[in-house]
Parts: C-alpha cells; sequence; structure tokens
C-alpha cells in the first residue's frame, strides 16, 4: 500500500503534461482557466476605468470596442463556462461516485490541450490587434465590415467549443456507467445531478455554436453571402442560429454553480437538502427548457410578434425550476445548525444575489419592459448578477469547500472570510448601479455618454476597485496555505460525501478499497454523527 | 494474441464496451447537432428560394450523387457484416470486409473530386468563380455555398473514418477482436452515422427540382 | 438595422420635451457616437418650427433635375422609348411584381429599385431597368426620391 498521493506519485513535469488523472487535469484546466479570468478582469478593469469619464478619455472608441470584445469572449469561453465543470467537476466527480477515474481519461486530457489551444489562437488574436464585434460576432458587421481579426477568434472559439462536448461526454457517460455498486441516481449528491444537466446541455448546444462560427468564417473568408443581406443572406438567421446556443449556455454558466451550492448549504447547516428530488429534477428541467427559449435575445430583432409572445411566455416557465432551487434552499437552512465558514459565506451570497438576477430576469422576459431596456445596462446588471453574483461566487465557494481535499492543506480562514465579505460588498456596489443607469437609458457597449449618467458610472466603477481587490486577496492567502498551511485531515468539514472518506490529498486511483454504497446522501443529524454515504 | 483485460476504471469488459458505446451514441448526437445546424440554414432558405433551390438543384451531378449512394449504402453492410465476423472469429475475413468498405470510401471521395472539379469548370463554386446570372443567382449561390459546407464537412468526417476504418482492419487481422470486439463496435456505429447523413445530404443537394415534369 | 436598408419607425410622444436618440445595437467603432435628439413639440409649436424650415420642395426640384440628367425620362417620362413603370401616383401604391408577389412603394422600394433593379421586376414589365449603384450618391437618392413622392398626387399621363 503505498503512502503517496496523485501529487506526490511523480515529481517530473512532463508527468503533468501526459497525465490520465482526473485530479492532475483537473489542476490543470485550473491553471488555465485562473490566467483567463485573470486576462478578462483585465479588460473589465480597463474598460470601468474608461467609464469614471463621459467623454472617452483614456481610449479611443476602437480600444474599447475591442476591449469589451475582449471581457466578453474570454471570460464567457475562457473562464465561465469552463470554470466549475473542469476544475472542480474533473476532481469530485469520479470520487463521489465512488470510480478510479471518468469514463474516458484520455479524452479528457485531449480537452485540456483543446482548451489551451483554442484559448492561445484566441489570445493571439487579441495580441495582433484584437476584434471588435462584440462576443456576440452578429453579422453582418462581422462579416462584412469589421476590420478585426475575426477568423482566428472565432477559430479559437470553435477549437475550445470541442474541449467542452469532451467534458461533457466524459461526464454523461461516467455518472451512467461508473456510479459505485449500491449508488442508485436518487442517491447521487446533487452537485451530480447539476453536472448532468450542464453536460446534456454542453454536448446538444456547443456543436450548433461550432456550424454558426463555422459559416460566419466561410461568409469572411470567401466573401459569400450566407447572412449578407444584400446577396439574399439573411442576418436574424445567424441570430437564431447563434442564440439557440448561447442561450443554453448561460444555463451552462449556471447550473454548476447551483450544484455546489446544494452542496454546501447541505454540509453547513447539517442537515439534508429539503426536497431533494425536487432539486435534481429542476437542473433537469431548465436543461430542457433552457433550449427553447432562446429569441427572448431578438425580441427587438424584426422577428414576429407571435415568436416573441411565445419566447416570453418559456421565459418565465424558466423561472419556476430555478425558484423551486431557491425556496428549497431556504427551507434546508431553516432549523439548520447554520455556521458561517467562508464556503458557506459564498453559498449565502449566491442565493442572494441570484435570486436578484433571477428576478431581473422576469423584467426581461416581459415583452414590454425588455423593449425598453433591452441592449441598456439593465441587461449587463442582470447577467453579472447570474454569472458572477451567482456563478463565479458558487466557483469560489466551491474552490474553498474542497481545497482541503485538492491540496491537502488549510487555509486562513479568516482572510477567507474577509475576502467574501469584500467580493460581496464590491459587487454589489459596481454592478446594482448598472439597474438604474439602464432604467435610466444608458447603452451598453458605450463609452462616450451624456453627463447625467456619470455618477452612476463612477459607483461602478468604485465598486470594480473594491471586487478587484477582493477576487485577489485568494491568490495570496491560498497561495501561502500550499506550502505553509495545516495539513487537512480527511474530512474537515464532517461531510456525508465519498470524496471525504478518502485521504486529503487522496491517492492517484481515489480509494484503497473499492467502494459500496448504501445510504442517501445528505445523512445528517443534529443529534449524532453524520452518516457517509459507504458506512 | 493478449488477454483482453478491462482499463483500470473499469471492473469489467462488459462494463467497458457498454461505457463506449454510450460513449459514441453520445458523441453521435452532438454530430446530429452540427449537421442539425447546417440543415436549419439550409431549410430556411430553401423555404424562401423555392425556385432557385429547384434550378440549383438541377445542376447537381445527380449520377455522381447516386453512385456515391449506393457506394457509400454497400460500405455500411460491409462494416456490419465485418461485426458479425469477428464475433465468428474470422480473423482475416473480418480485416478483408473492413478493408474493402475503407476502399469503397476512398473511392466515394475521388468520384466527389471529380464531382467537384466538374462544379469548378461550371463556374458554380462562390467566392472562387461562380458566375451564374439571372433572377434566381443569389438563391443558386446560397445553394452552393451550402452545399459545398455540407460535402465538405461531411467528406473531412467520411475521411477520418477511412482512417479508423484502416486501423481497425490491421487490428482485426492482428487477432485483436477475437474475444473482445468494443473498438469495433464503436467504430462501426460512427462509420453508419457518416453514411445516414450522406443520406440526408442525397435528398438535400440531389433531389431538388427533379421531381415531376 | 443593416447597411443600405431603409426603416421606419413611428413613435407617439406622450410629452413635450427633448430627448436622446441613441444606438442600441452594436454598430461599429462610433456606435456610442450615433445618435442625436428627437424633439417633441405641440402641433402648434411644431407649425412654426416647420413654417421655419428652408422650403422643402428644393429637394423635390433638385430631385427633378437630376431624374433629367440621368436619363430616367428617357423611359420613365413621355414619349419614353423603352416601356417603363409610371411613377406619377405610385408612392404609397401597391406594385404587384412579376413573380406574384406585392409589395408598397415606400422609400425603400424606390431606392432599392434604383440601385438593384434586377431584384423586383413589376408584373408586366421587362427587366431593363440599369443598376445606377455607381452613378449616384446617398445625398442624390435622397433628392430622387423626394421628387417621385412629389408626384405622388399626380394622375399619370400614360
Amino acid at each position: 500500500m503505498s503512502d503517496k498521493n496523485y501529487i506526490t506519485v511523480d515529481y517530473h513535469l512532463r508527468s503533468w503534461f501526459t497525465t490520465h488523472d482526473h485530479k492532475r487535469i483537473a489542476i490543470l484546466y485550473f491553471a488555465g482557466i485562473t490566467l483567463f479570468f485573470f486576462i478578462g478582469g483585465a479588460a473589465a478593469t480597463m474598460m470601468r476605468f474608461e467609464l469614471v469619464h463621459p467623454n472617452g478619455y483614456f481610449v479611443t472608441s476602437d480600444v474599447y470596442n475591442r476591449l469589451f470584445t475582449m471581457h466578453g469572449v474570454i471570460m464567457v469561453w475562457f473562464f465561465l463556462i469552463p470554470s466549475i465543470p473542469t476544475t472542480l467537476g474533473n476532481f469530485v466527480v469520479p470520487l463521489m461516485i465512488g470510480a478510479r477515474d471518468l469514463a474516458f481519461p484520455r479524452l479528457n486530457l485531449t480537452s485540456w490541450y483543446l482548451f489551451m489551444i483554442g484559448g492561445a489562437l484566441t489570445l493571439y488574436a487579441v495580441f495582433i490587434g484584437g476584434i471588435d464585434t462584440g462576443w456576440t460576432f452578429y453579422t453582418p458587421f462581422s462579416t462584412l465590415y469589421s476590420n478585426g481579426y475575426v477568423v482566428i477568434a472565432v477559430a479559437g472559439v470553435f477549437v475550445a467549443g470541442f474541449s467542452s462536448i469532451l467534458t461533457g461526454l466524459n461526464f454523461i457517460v461516467t455518472i451512467h456507467r461508473l456510479r459505485a455498486p449500491g449508488l442508485t441516481w436518487y442517491r447521487l449528491p446533487l452537485f451530480l445531478w447539476s453536472l448532468y444537466a450542464t453536460s446534456v446541455i454542453l454536448v446538444l448546444a456547443t456543436p450548433v455554436l461550432a456550424m454558426t462560427l463555422f459559416l460566419l468564417a466561410i461568409e469572411r473568408i470567401f466573401g459569400v453571402g450566407i447572412f449578407d443581406p444584400s446577396l439574399g443572406g439573411d442576418p436574424l438567421l445567424y441570430q437564431h442560429l447563434f442564440w439557440f446556443y448561447s442561450h443554453p449556455a448561460v444555463y451552462i454558466m449556471i447550473l454548476p454553480g447551483m450544484g455546489v451550492v446544494s452542496e454546501l448549504i447541505a454540509v453547513f447547516s447539517r442537515k439534508a437538502v429539503f426536497g431533494y428530488k425536487f432539486v435534481a429534477w429542476s437542473s433537469m428541467a431548465i436543461g430542457f427548457v433552457g433550449f427553447l427559449v432562446w429569441g427572448h435575445h431578438m425580441f427587438v430583432s424584426g422577428q414576429s410578434v407571435f415568436a416573441s409572445l411565445v419566447f416570453s411566455f418559456m421565459s418565465f416557465i424558466v423561472a419556476v425550476p430555478s425558484a423551486i432551487k431557491v425556496f428549497n434552499w431556504t427551507a434546508t437552512l431553516h432549523k439548520g445548525w447554520v455556521s458561517f465558514d467562508a464556503p458557506m459565506l459564498y453559498a449565502l451570497a449566491f442565493i442572494g444575489l441570484f435570486t436578484i438576477g433571477g428576478l431581473t430576469g422576469l423584467f426581461l422576459a416581459c415583452l414590454a419592459y425588455d423593449v425598453y431596456v433591452t441592449d441598456t445596462y439593465f441587461v449587463v446588471a442582470h447577467f453579472h448578477y447570474i454569472m458572477v453574483g451567482g456563478m463565479v461566487t458558487a466557483y469560489f465557494g466551491g474552490l474553498h469547500y474542497w481545497w482541503p481535499k485538492i491540496t491537502g492543506r488549510l487555509y486562513h480562514e479568516i482572510w477567507a472570510r474577509a475576502a467574501a465579505i469584500l467580493i460581496f460588498c464590491g459587487f454589489n456596489l459596481t454592478f446594482f448601479p448598472q439597474f438604474i443607469l439602464g432604467a435610466l437609458g444608458m447603452p451598453r457597449r458605450y463609452h462616450v455618454y451624456p453627463p447625467e449618467f456619470q455618477v452612476w458610472n463612477v459607483f461602478s466603477s468604485a465598486g470594480a476597485s473594491i471586487l478587484a481587490l477582493g477576487y485577489l486577496l485568494p491568490i495570496f492567502y491560498l497561495g501561502w496555505s500550499l506550502f505553509f498551511g495545516r495539513k487537512a485531515p480527511n474530512n474537515p468539514w464532517q461531510a456525508t460525501g465519498l470524496e471525504w472518506q478518502t485521504t486529503s490529498p487522496p491517492p492517484p486511483h481515489n480509494f484503497e478499497e473499492p467502494v459500496v454504497v448504501t445510504r442517501a446522501p445528505y445523512d445528517y443529524t443534529l443529534d449524532a454523527e453524520a452518516q457517509p454515504q459507504n458506512a | 494474441m493478449p488477454d483482453a483485460r478491462p482499463a483500470m476504471q473499469f471492473s469489467d469488459l462488459q462494463q467497458q464496451e457498454a461505457t463506449a458505446r454510450l460513449g459514441m451514441w453520445v458523441f453521435l448526437a452532438t454530430e446530429v447537432l452540427f449537421f442539425g445546424g447546417l440543415a436549419t440554414a439550409y431549410l430556411a432558405y430553401r423555404t424562401g428560394y423555392g425556385d432557385a433551390f429547384a434550378a440549383a438543384g438541377r445542376r447537381t451531378e445527380i449520377v455522381i450523387g447516386t453512385a456515391n449512394t449506393a457506394i457509400l449504402l454497400t460500405s455500411s453492410f460491409l462494416v456490419a457484416w465485418a461485426l458479425v465476423a469477428a464475433r465468428a472469429r474470422s480473423r482475416d475475413f473480418t480485416a478483408l470486409l473492413l478493408a474493402l468498405a475503407a476502399v469503397l470510401g476512398l473511392i466515394f471521395i475521388a468520384l466527389k473530386g471529380v464531382e467537384y472539379s466538374k462544379e469548378f469548370e461550371e463556374h458554380l463554386v462562390p467566392g472562387i468563380n461562380f458566375a451564374v446570372t439571372g433572377p434566381l443567382a443569389g438563391g443558386i449561390e446560397l445553394f452552393f455555398v451550402l452545399y459545398f459546407v455540407a460535402t465538405g464537412v461531411h467528406a473531412i468526417h467520411l475521411a477520418i473514418g477511412i482512417v479508423v476504418l484502416g486501423v481497425m482492419a490491421r487490428r482485426a487481422k492482428a487477432g485483436e477482436f477475437a474475444d473482445y470486439q468494443g473498438p469495433l463496435t464503436v467504430a462501426g456505429l460512427y462509420w453508419h452515422f457518416v453514411d445516414m447523413i450522406w443520406i440526408f445530404l442525397f435528398a438535400f443537394i440531389y433531389l431538388p427540382g427533379r421531381s415531376g415534369p | 438595422m443593416v447597411p443600405g436598408r431603409y426603416q421606419e419607425l413611428t413613435i407617439e410622444a406622450l410629452r413635450v420635451g427633448t430627448y436622446h436618440l441613441f444606438c442600441a445595437e452594436f454598430c461599429g467603432t462610433d456606435h456610442a457616437r450615433m445618435g442625436g435628439q428627437i424633439i417633441a413639440l405641440e402641433s402648434r409649436d411644431y407649425a412654426d418650427w416647420l413654417a421655419r424650415q428652408p422650403n422643402a420642395g428644393d429637394l423635390a426640384s433638385q430631385g427633378a433635375a437630376l431624374f433629367r440628367a440621368l436619363g430616367c425620362s428617357g423611359c420613365h417620362g413621355i414619349g419614353g422609348s423603352v416601356r417603363a413603370p409610371p411613377l406619377e401616383g405610385l408612392y404609397g401604391k401597391p406594385v404587384p411584381l412579376s413573380d406574384g408577389s406585392t409589395v408598397t412603394a415606400d422609400d425603400r422600394y424606390l431606392r432599392d429599385s434604383i440601385l438593384q433593379p434586377d431584384r423586383q421586376i413589376v408584373a408586366g414589365y421587362e427587366p431593363k431597368m440599369p443598376s445606377f449603384a455607381d452613378r449616384v450618391s446617398e445625398d442624390e437618392l435622397f433628392a430622387l426620391i423626394a421628387y417621385i413622392k412629389s408626384l405622388a398626387n399626380r394622375e399619370s399621363l400614360r
């Protein structure tokens, strides 16, 4: 019986770049997405700096257009979509189901290489001059008029898309086929239900993006008119194809976060999640209905009012499963034994911020109001509340929660709580004024604006500086913990999941003994020891 | 001939094969959505430009298209037969069937090349030398853009399939599929899928404008 | 909105005042600078403002001059050698096309007919009109369209 864990089993650099171990691949992904997070964040910092002044003081229009495009492209495809699935998911999924690895380990490594190659291509496009089309690449601007490096950037996203597809494929097959004996579907932790739903969206939606970007590149390279109206093409066809992928994509960018929150709420209230089956199936419902609402991005595009009506109605429906989750998490907290460790602070922040983001989504689903605030800062605030206030917050919560398992070290709790609070305050100061700006009429993608909007922009930029500080802090205390942190026990949180029933960090093949599952998850009671799933 | 053993993450070969098959089916689902995006574009424009698409359809090389369809259907039949032969432990015959299927695939690609060069000579290649004029020209050009994209992407998938079949033929000859046919099953699924996509392409490309008087 | 296309939008101002006009859909380098103002006035104040504007008829008479200079009257005028659809009484009316459909002769139709005459052929006519895409500027197009608009209430003389 070896006493080496997955990190110490081989110290050569080459062993990391040729590994088949899902835990090492998760670390490789973590390095990649952290890099992209800070690049995308740098773009945002420059944008908020520019927006302090109403007259376009520091950058030209062309530079600003490239900044917000880069921010969107990098944050969406190279940070948010991979974030939880490829880092926390890759690490935790086989552990949580009692398996020794994912179904297709070599495919997993391939997906990382595809991700990095796609990222390199896109960064190259940014480096040699950038793109100014917005992350949505609307035609005919992107195909006929933009003088940015559209084809290279789009090629980078295309390649990264295959990375997403392979990750999703791996998770679906793993959850179906590699569950430990005794682990029925209704004994799966809710994190796995949400990753399963995410994976279904990943494999079904991303190929449509691939084809759409391919057609866009063909049009731009060969000068043929697929979407060009003067040659008989239809720019709205581009929008339909693009949003058919991109709306489900936003559910890829929230479902894993919801899964993490379910785990955190249960552990830090010492209580089973209320309404387990409802929460599980709500993930599937969000995934399914999410494919039926894409037209709500096109209410003012000229599509028929009847189509807009149907999409508006479906957009109201899709809010219901999310609301079910929020109610059930709140019910879990009720009469639980709640502790306020850093991961829990993030989980609680998620519930509040996601609710605000979700409710404002209902404003946008309402056709009449959407027409009024379309393409204004109201929309920007809405999706940042969900993506940053929701998903990024959940990502940080999960990162802190599983950090002892992944690294074998404990971080400094006071600094972690301070960072969480700083992030929460900075976030709200940054984005709440943007709801006001949008309602007052300030359009998005503007760096020059009428002076009456300045005061809210200044608040927002001030908040952004606090938020940036909050996001930088973990580099220091998490980094410090790697070298000087106390060694973590197997189960620092006294949690019931299978991943906590092995060492911190785990051995290369995850479990020394084969796992047999005998219980439902979250078997916490207030007056007795928590019962792990394989007890 | 080595004993087939399951990979580390599987408890037995049966679980490994079931996993591989589910993986391939999920992958094929992604391919359906990939070609589906293209089909959506095609159907949207065919609805809007019915006459132009009919006129364009009449200018496709139906003889080559039909021959290619027959070739792919035959190759799929050979691949299915190869799986039966592998289970019956007929090492050489399995390899022969797979090699023949791969050769048929190569013939398909060659005929496609002939077809493309004909279209080039007739000035039907958008963005390169498209020279159709008249009121239906816009729609005809759209048709041919979608034609080249669809058949080009299909040909890339087919080429990958030919390489896979070649590798499978070599492994069959080495006797690797005597006890465990997992890889062959999965390769067969992929090949049949590429064939099925072609059947849809045949209907979308070669048949418009050709029915009726 | 797409380059090279006209769109018409009707809004009803509920209150007098000056309002920002913003471009809402990202359109290029100067997206943030594409805009202006919409000024809503009471009807009487609007009538006063209109009376103080330079005569709108000027644009139409410029258009008339262009109409002759570019040779349009050669086919569309009286005694034209080629049979072309009459333009008097055309603006705002439905036009039957050769493919069986009908369009309204609005600004967009007139602009498209001058720049891409092959795309929509009036029923019963030959597709003989040449394109003027490389012979007229945007300003000249406005003038020509204003001229044709001014013929809206005239009877066709043929």
